[in-house]
């Protein structure tokens, strides 16, 4: 049991000399009581799970297999031997989990869980840690005398703490089929349902910015993303007002979790920044390269969807996509260096939608712009992608909205004349 | 005894077609003209008066705004009705002073239908991608006219279906069916051994036909007459249209041609070089290639492996057409059939195989090898939550379920989970798409209905999914929740939308 340590003053005034000191001293023989009690009981837990059979685990980096029909993916190969066995059920849980391995400021070895965003099944659920879980038969004797595979675990489906170099502690974990991990850990009465434990630590480099720095990041972003939307908005020499509520509707969906104070005060702050962030997007001031690379460093992936999303509604919001404001958009995209594939498919909403498409004639190249055709492929990839984006738009000539039909039937215009420029 | 009959209501020219006693197809002709073809132009008079075809183009001279063209180009169009004060279709209600595409069609159907005696039943061939509120107004416009719909079927394949059936006809391989009519055009790949047609895959383009070439000559008159006078002409006038069309049609013989053009200035004669006219229409002669391709492509082979390649439809008459055919197969189409009649007659062999108990001892023995299997020509899917795992969102997204192509019948099961705890009902919708769209924002939603769920069930409870396609174009969904075995079920085809009340009102009209 642990004492409360801290004494209301009131109290302490009110003690007379001795009785003060025998206190104090009683107070120090219970910390020291608990210290050492605690120790024990560490030390009875370690010696508890050192006890536990082991089992081994090796963690090799390779790339997915054909069978696994997702590509040639970098990946993290599992697997284990040793002990696997439970001493009255017939099935067992094996439990992986892999924690980033970094120290505080007192130089200690602290563990942070890696997350896996994309798949939930292999999350603990709410706290989107990675634990991905497999029951096994198994018996009493149960004992894989070679290395025996446990999962391919994509690269790219994990999310680090933090962003580059990295100790990764990938730990295998053979547990009772009804124990539960929180917080990519096993609490006290969940020890004794652990059978066996493997654990291996393997350097790795995460290039995407870490969900802890991220979250830490979160508001610098939220303001670098208001400045690139203000510059977009102004790229056409007008700054419309429609564009703007754009801006501050999507900025003040950060305030709709918070409570009506906080969110007020944060309401305030998001308008006065905006207000100078406006000014600054009037006078062009605003060097766009330089907030991407920043965003760069700190945003993660989704947060930069989340940009092109924005980006996307500021530039249709007065209904006309104007050439500026398409060309600034690509570059922006490129810069951000997310999928070309997945905003292509972001723009064809705005492109089907919007009331007004400005494109010049076709040897300016603006239609390969707003095509999303990159120029650094040849002319028969061009002549292909544009049969495939025919295909596309020449569908959508059905559609039920009469925009995306009318626009769907310039779009195709225009991907036929692009076809006869490249003697396709 | 009525008849059955099958029916290419065409853009700019229809045909109706019956089975004779042999059981051999046989387009009938206008009684009037003694043509075949009959022009889909349809005149509406001041007073009851409605001409259809030949005498309705002749009519556009005097009284051009009472002339309705291209009405097949509208029928997807659910909110436009034709203005004859206006010569156009508009948006608009209807009205006791205007007409729907649907009734615009049925009174060509009605001049069809009156070319012979005892007509109730027909095929109607569509474009293989008509959108379906196009099919439902095809089939509206049919009860108008007293015609009951057995089904409608594609136009290439009814044309495949012609040529496999042909005397003497030995067809055997993979054909490559290219159908270029007034308003549309599609490619047909199939497998044809005898008199079995196996379909592979169908690519086509509603807005792509020979009035659009007839525009681009408009353009070109105009350009020329404003460079002489200074001013354009007026690009929707009728005259003008008849001599692109003219035009166009000399071309295919002759290197160039001139013609006295009356503007706003004053007439002038104007000369057009074959080489103009192709420049103009270069854009769609890519929209053509990028068709072919595309079949080909879901085809899974090559233009060696095309055996043939049959040409239907009076745009194929255009030499650079044929060229454009010749580029892609690298080899010449095949010459011959009366590539306006083929889609009439296709029609009405399949009219034969689905009324064979009508049919006559001969008729039977003609159609009795025949056999067509068909695919499905567009994809359908259901609206879903899912994981867009590349932005990491969860959003509305449209699964697919039976993909294009699909033989039929197909049916094809897929399962998805209830989403959250306590989820006491589930959307059932039923999407289309011509291409294989995840975005919600681009499909068709066909139906829409909800299943009711038992109560305080936690999320991850299964729901199968079944769309069973029938070969006449039924399809029957199943959303089931596989614990509590609760179903939503139905049957969706093309029935027409209206009563045949509604659709009659304000049309008593004496139509030649």
């Amino acid at each position: 049991m642990n004492l409360p340590l801290i004494i209301p003053d009131n109290q302490i005034t009110l003690l007379s000399g001795d009785v003060w000191i025998v206190y104090v001293i009683g107070i120090i023989i219970l910390i020291l009581y608990n210290v050492f009690k605690e120790k024990d009981e560490k030390n009875q837990l370690a010696e508890e799970i050192a006890s536990i059979p082991q089992l081994e685990i090796k963690v090799t980096k390779t790339k997915l297999p054909e069978e696994i029909k997702l590509g040639p993916m970098p990946s993290f190969k599992v697997e284990f031997k040793g002990w696997v066995s439970h001493p009255t059920d017939p099935t067992i849980k094996l439990n992986l989990f892999i924690k980033d391995v970094y120290l505080n400021d007192e130089g200690e070895e602290k563990l942070m869980p890696v997350s896996c965003p994309v798949l939930p099944d292999w999350t603990e659920g709410t706290t989107r840690f990675l634990r991905i879980t497999e029951e096994i038969n198994t018996s009493p004797f149960g004992h894989f005398k070679e290395f025996t595979h446990f999962k391919f675990i994509p690269i790219e489906y994990l999310s680090g703490p933090f962003k580059g170099k990295r100790k990764l502690r990938f730990s295998l974990i053979a547990t009772d089929v009804d124990a539960q991990s929180d917080w990519g850990a096993f609490s006290k009465d969940q020890v004794s349902k652990i059978r066996h434990i493997a654990s291996t630590d393997i350097d790795h480099t995460f290039t995407e910015v870490g969900f802890l720095e991220n979250f830490l990041n979160r508001e610098q972003i939220e303001n670098l993303s208001i400045k690139v939307a203000l510059a977009i908005a102004a790229s056409d020499g007008n700054l419309d007002q429609k564009e703007l509520n754009v801006i501050k509707e999507w900025a003040n969906l950060s305030t709709t979790k918070l409570e009506e104070k906080e969110a007020k005060e944060k309401k305030k702050k998001i308008s006065n920044f905006i207000k100078e962030a406006y000014v600054e997007a009037k006078s062009k001031k605003i060097s766009v390269s330089g907030l991407i690379e920043e965003l760069n460093d700190k945003a993660i992936k989704e947060q930069k969807y989340e940009l092109v999303d924005l980006l996307l509604k500021v530039v249709s919001a007065d209904d006309e996509l104007s050439k500026e404001e398409d060309v600034m958009l690509n570059k922006i995209v490129k810069k951000l260096e997310i999928d070309q594939k997945t905003y292509n498919q972001m723009k064809n909403k705005t492109i089907a939608s919007v009331g007004k498409i400005e494109t010049d004639d076709y040897s300016s190249g603006s239609d390969e712009q707003l095509l999303g055709l990159s120029d650094e492929v040849t002319n028969e990839e061009k002549c292909k992608e544009l049969r495939k984006l025919y295909s596309k738009w020449n569908g959508l000539t059905n559609s039920s909205n009469k925009q995306t039909k009318t626009r769907a039937k310039e779009m195709v215009k225009k991907i036929a004349t692009l076809r006869s420029k490249y003697n396709c | 005894m009525s008849k059955i009959v099958g029916i290419d209501l065409g853009t700019t020219f229809s045909a109706i077609a019956i089975l004779d006693d042999l059981g051999n197809p046989e387009v009938l002709a206008n009684p009037d003209t003694n043509s075949k073809i009959t022009p889909s132009v349809v005149y509406i008079g001041k007073t009851d008066k409605v001409l259809v075809g030949d005498k309705a183009k002749d009519a556009a001279i005097a009284e051009p705004n009472r002339v309705a063209i291209e009405v097949k180009r509208e029928m997807e169009n659910e909110d436009v009705v034709f203005d004859p004060t206006k010569g156009t279709f508009i948006e608009g209600e209807k009205n006791s002073k205007n007409f729907t595409p649907s009734q615009i069609s049925s009174l060509i159907l009605s001049k069809l239908k009156d070319y012979t005696t005892g007509v109730r039943k027909a095929v109607i061939t569509v474009p293989a991608l008509f959108a379906e509120r196009a099919r439902t107004a095809t089939i509206d416009a049919a009860k108008l006219a007293g015609i009951e719909v057995l089904e409608l079927i594609n136009e290439p394949t009814a044309a495949i279906l012609h040529y496999a059936n042909l005397p003497g006809s030995s067809l055997s391989g993979r054909i490559l069916v290219f159908d270029l009519g007034g308003g549309t055009f599609d490619v047909t790949i199939a497998k044809v051994q005898g008199k079995i047609v196996d379909v592979i895959t169908s690519r086509g383009d509603k807005h792509l036909g020979g009035t659009d070439f007839d525009r681009e000559i408009v353009k070109l008159l105009s350009e020329k007459y404003k460079k002489e006078k200074g001013t354009g002409l007026n690009e929707k006038d009728k005259k003008i249209q008849d001599i692109a069309e003219k035009i166009k049609r000399i071309l295919s013989v002759k290197e160039k041609v001139s013609e006295v053009v009356d503007g706003p200035k004053g007439p002038i004669k104007i000369e057009i070089t074959r080489a103009q006219f192709e420049k103009a229409i270069g854009r769609y002669l890519e929209q053509i290639k990028m068709l072919v391709e595309d079949a080909l492509e879901s085809a899974d082979c090559t233009h060696e492996q095309i055996k043939q390649t049959l040409l239907v439809g009076g745009s194929t008459r255009v030499p650079c057409v044929v060229e454009t055919i010749k580029k892609v197969m690298k080899k010449n189409p095949v010459k011959g059939v009366n590539v306006d009649e083929a889609v009439a007659s296709g029609a009405a062999i399949y009219a034969g195989l689905l009324s064979k108990k009508d049919l006559n001892a001969a008729q039977k023995k003609s159609l009795d090898k025949i056999e067509l299997e068909d695919v499905c020509n567009h994809y359908l899917g259901t609206l879903v939550v899912a994981k867009d795992h590349e932005r990491n969102i969860l959003g509305v997204a449209n699964k697919i379920i039976i993909e294009r192509d699909t033989k039929l019948p197909c049916s094809k099961t897929v399962e998805v989970e209830t989403l959250y705890d306590g989820q006491a009902v589930i959307e059932c919708s039923v999407t289309q798409s011509e291409g294989p769209e995840k975005d919600k924002e681009f499909v068709t939603i066909l139906h829409e209905s909800n299943l009711d769920l038992p109560k305080n069930r936690p999320a991850g409870q299964p729901i199968k999914v079944t769309y069973s396609y029938d070969k006449s174009g039924t399809i029957h969904v199943e959303f089931l929740d596989v614990n509590s075995k609760k179903k939503y079920e139905a049957d969706l085809k093309p029935m027409g939308s209206q009563s045949i009340k509604d659709l009659k009102k304000d049309l008593n009209f004496d139509i030649e």
